[in-house]
């Protein structure tokens, strides 16, 4: 086990160097320069030179690979050369109103799903199976922001209820959750279908195999045979995605921060983008993939931990 | 007030309507994955109005609260450090916080009003400026009494006389300025080195006339720009990048403004940053802001709807297709003039500003208190003329490139200016560039058409210097240095008499007419929207903008 860990960590490690490596050499392939752009027409000589010196544009590129590199490994992402804020403050703000959706769209999913998946599970190729599939296959296809739209026209302009854009202040728990409702829905919905089909396959696999039948000859009530018994196996490969649907999310997030005007991650890297803001494009590129390989790590160990079959497989080879 | 409204019938059924077309630019834009240019919008689905199901529609917007003003900006700040100001809204938002000497009256009356100045006045030949402070004026956050020594480090500190933490970004507006002279606590003299026409224009009532605090911008250095302090009837008290920016009533504040405005009735003004206009619309109309800018496309569904006033606000901004003059084939004025003959530009109003914006013939727009050209030549597409221009250069079946940007009706534009110059034998390519490829190509004069647009100030001579000599490879996109054009600029920035500055300039936009260095499109309007029970102040002479303190409603 040790042993794994280790190596799972060392490529996680290697995995994020690549990812600083891509980073630090990104802007200077991509044609244009950001001074001028940011600063516009009437800006002085001095001032674009000065901008440019803090933000190292004229040093060597192995230089500034090498500094930038070394810096974010010791935790310093440089500042917001528009705003002079340093970006790590800048990547605290955003961090946790995309981290509240994306793990609020994830437990969404994760509570209508299963119970869904299961459901239709139960009694394969009755109507009752036949509507949750149906459902969850809409449900899969509609892309997040078009829920999004809907769900805007539905709740807060024909209804009133609920905020449209924003997030509410972190002061304010109630609030907060009000802004979350519609973002994390619209985000979550996909995922409630994906997970609803997932675990309809893999309950359908459990529910043929012997120690269900077994269970069943016990004269067990069906719904612990499936709660208790057959989900336990069948959920497994729902945690194996968990980490990727995680990464998928905080894709799907840019979007919805823009929809919603949440100032999260997606937000920030996409106006960082517009302005050829470097340094902070790279704060924010690098803490999605923190955030990517960080969710993939845990969603590993845990599939480990929830089967024991694994590591016993382990144990014997 | 230029409002326009229409009647009780089907009201509902349009306001619902007009929700779910802002609902599907919004999904058009998402979808098309381009969510940046907050104005890049322009959808107007007349079915989708008729098929709105509407009936649960709320009828009452939530409550007004009377004392906290929410409006929304385009972009967020980046910094109100009046030496660097970048951005529009960086502007709107600091003209609640920091004063100048004087400033323009809001309602677009033109006229200056003394601000922090109590007496100001330039001498005759245009050298000397004298003002007397208004006494007993107050910095926020404690920093004392507003003393001459502070418009002293303020003036020279933005024309770049004194080293600063920030290299200040508009030196130009003091471009003639020697020194400020304190003769004592409340009074000084400006000297200039020559007399400089934008002063009262453009300088004093603008960015660069706005006062700080010498102990605030030394101690706060570079952070000064997101901590403001000012002397104005509201302080800045807090920004959350990205949701807001909050400022708040002074309660020292001195009262000059109440001396010309009624008091305003907010405790706090919010400005709420929401780049993409489908998602303004959409606070807009759900009451989480008050007030803000919409995009052309929502103008008639906006108007349609009696709880809301549209009003439309022209700027100095201009936009037009370029040519460089260097290239191989553009260095022939006759093929320009060729080029400008087909193009259609009625058309690429209509097409990529939804006919919202007037169209232009020449540089500067009809607003600027002078050098407006009336009798500029207008030009319609006539494809045997322009015919007739490129068999004069000889040539015939030509390929040009057209660069564009993200802007604003950019890409309608280049589209139909495809189609016009097809029709004379001329095919155009068009490029899309992102904004940094975009300058570097054109500084470097690699670009034959190009279409851009600009923004401007209250006084010509910031129009005619982009197209001047000094900064041909730098913002003359044309590349094009005329040595008449240059004197005239030179002479119209010394030249005190505006009815010979207005002759001036209109002789420059002469010169630029006779070598066909650009087909003119459009002079932009911001669209202001906000609910019918509200009234908004308006400076059109600060670039198009408004005065969010002097709101009532």
């Amino acid at each position: 086990m040790a042993q794994y860990l280790l190596k799972r960590l060392g490529m996680t490690l290697a995995v994020v160097l690549l990812v600083l490596l891509f980073l630090a050499v990104v802007p200077h392939v991509i044609p244009g320069d950001p001074v001028e752009n940011i600063l516009g027409p009437r800006a002085t000589e001095a001032r674009i030179e000065q901008v440019r010196v803090e933000m190292g544009i004229d040093d060597p590129i192995v230089t500034q690979i090498g500094s930038f590199m070394w810096n974010a490994l010791q935790g310093d992402l440089g500042r917001d050369f528009a705003t002079n804020r340093p970006v790590t403050a800048m990547l605290a703000q955003a961090l946790p109103h995309t981290v509240a959706l994306a793990f609020a769209s994830l437990g969404l999913a994760v509570l209508l799903g299963i119970p869904f998946g299961v459901l239709a599970a139960t009694k394969p190729d009755s109507m009752l199976d036949r509507f949750t599939s149906v459902v969850s296959v809409s449900f899969i296809t509609v892309p997040s922001y078009v829920m999004a739209l809907f769900l805007l026209l539905l709740f807060p302009i024909w209804l009133g209820v609920l905020p449209a854009t924003g997030t509410g202040s972190l002061s304010e728990p109630l609030s907060y959750l009000r802004h979350l409702i519609l973002p994390a829905s619209a985000l979550a919905i996909t995922w409630v279908g994906y997970f609803a089909r997932l675990v309809r396959a893999s309950m359908l696999e459990v529910v043929g195999s012997n120690y269900i039948r077994v269970a069943r000859a016990y004269g067990l009530r069906e719904r612990v045979i499936h709660y208790r018994y057959a989900l336990k196996n069948a959920v497994i490969p729902s945690v194996a995605i968990l980490g990727v649907s995680l990464g998928q999310l905080l894709g799907g997030a840019v979007f919805i921060e823009l929809i919603f005007n949440r100032p999260g991650l997606g937000k920030l890297a996409l106006d960082a983008i517009a302005a050829r803001n470097y340094p902070v494009l790279r704060g924010s590129v690098l803490m999605v993939a923190l955030l990517f390989v960080t969710a993939n790590l845990v969603a590993d160990l845990s599939y480990r931990f929830l089967d024991p079959r694994i590591r016993v497989e382990e144990k014997a080879t | 007030m230029r409002a326009t409204r229409t009647s009780e019938v089907g009201r509902r059924r349009q306001r619902g309507g007009r929700i779910l077309a802002s609902l599907l630019a919004l999904m058009l834009v998402v979808a098309a994955c381009a969510p940046d240019d907050a104005e890049d919008l322009a959808v107007d689905d007349p079915e989708a109005v008729d098929e709105a199901p509407d009936e649960e529609a709320p009828d009452a917007p939530p409550t007004p609260d009377a004392t906290e003003l929410r409006i929304r900006t385009v972009m967020d700040i980046t910094s109100l450090d009046p030496a660097v100001m970048p951005s529009t809204t960086d502007d709107a938002v600091a003209m609640n916080v920091l004063e100048g000497l004087v400033a323009y009256e809001p309602g677009g009356s033109g006229q200056l009003i003394n601000v922090l100045a109590e007496e100001i006045e330039v001498s005759d030949d245009g050298l000397r400026v004298e003002f007397t402070l208004r006494e007993g004026v107050q910095f926020h956050g404690g920093y004392g009494e507003l003393t001459a020594e502070d418009v002293k480090y303020s003036f020279e500190r933005t024309a770049g006389l004194i080293e600063t933490a920030v290299a200040t970004s508009y030196a130009s507006d003091w471009a003639t300025l020697e020194e400020v002279e304190v003769t004592g606590t409340y009074t000084g003299t400006i000297h200039l080195s020559a007399p400089f026409a934008p002063l009262m224009i453009n300088t004093l009532p603008g960015n660069a006339g706005l006062i700080v605090p010498e102990a605030a911008a030394e101690e706060l250095g570079e952070d000064f720009g997101t901590n403001p302090i000012g002397t104005g009837p509201y302080e800045f008290v807090e920004w959350n990048p990205g949701q807001e920016i909050v400022v708040e009533r002074f309660g020292d504040y001195h009262g000059g403004m109440w001396e010309h405005l009624p008091e305003p009735q907010w405790e706090r003004i919010v400005f709420v940053p929401i780049e993409d206009a489908a998602a303004a619309d959409i606070a807009i109309e759900t009451g989480a802001v008050d007030m803000g800018q919409i995009s052309t496309g929502s103008v008639g569904r906006f108007e349609a709807d009696p709880d809301f006033i549209v009003d439309p606000l022209a700027t100095f901004d201009y936009g037009w297709i370029g040519m460089n003059v260097q290239d191989e084939i553009l260095s022939d004025v006759n093929v320009r003039r060729a080029i400008r003959q087909a193009l259609d530009i009625d058309s690429m109003i209509a097409a990529g500003f939804d006919g919202q914006v007037a169209r232009a013939h020449a540089l500067i727009s009809p607003e600027m208190p002078i050098g407006y050209w009336e009798e500029a030549p207008v030009y319609q597409p006539d494809f045997e003329a322009a015919r007739a221009h490129l068999d004069e250069a000889g040539v015939d079946e030509l390929d040009l490139t057209i660069i564009i940007d993200e802007q604003v009706g950019s890409r309608e534009i280049a589209e139909i200016a495809q189609a016009n110059l097809a029709e004379i034998g001329i095919n155009l390519q068009i490029d899309l560039l992102d904004g940094g490829e975009y300058r570097e190509i054109a500084r470097d004069a690699q670009q034959q058409l190009f279409y851009i647009s600009f923004s401007n100030t209250a006084d010509p001579s910031w129009a005619t210097v982009w197209f001047s000599c000094e900064q041909v490879g730098d913002w003359n996109y044309q590349h094009w240095c005329n040595e008449e054009f240059q004197e005239l600029h030179e002479a119209a920035l010394v030249e005190t008499d505006p009815d010979e500055r207005h002759d001036m300039y209109i002789r420059m936009q002469e010169i630029m007419d006779e070598d066909a260095i650009a087909a003119w499109v459009m002079y932009r309007t911001n669209l202001y929207t906000y609910p019918a029970d509200m009234q908004i102040s308006l400076v059109p002479e600060r670039y198009g903008k408004y005065l969010a303190y002097n709101f009532l409603r």
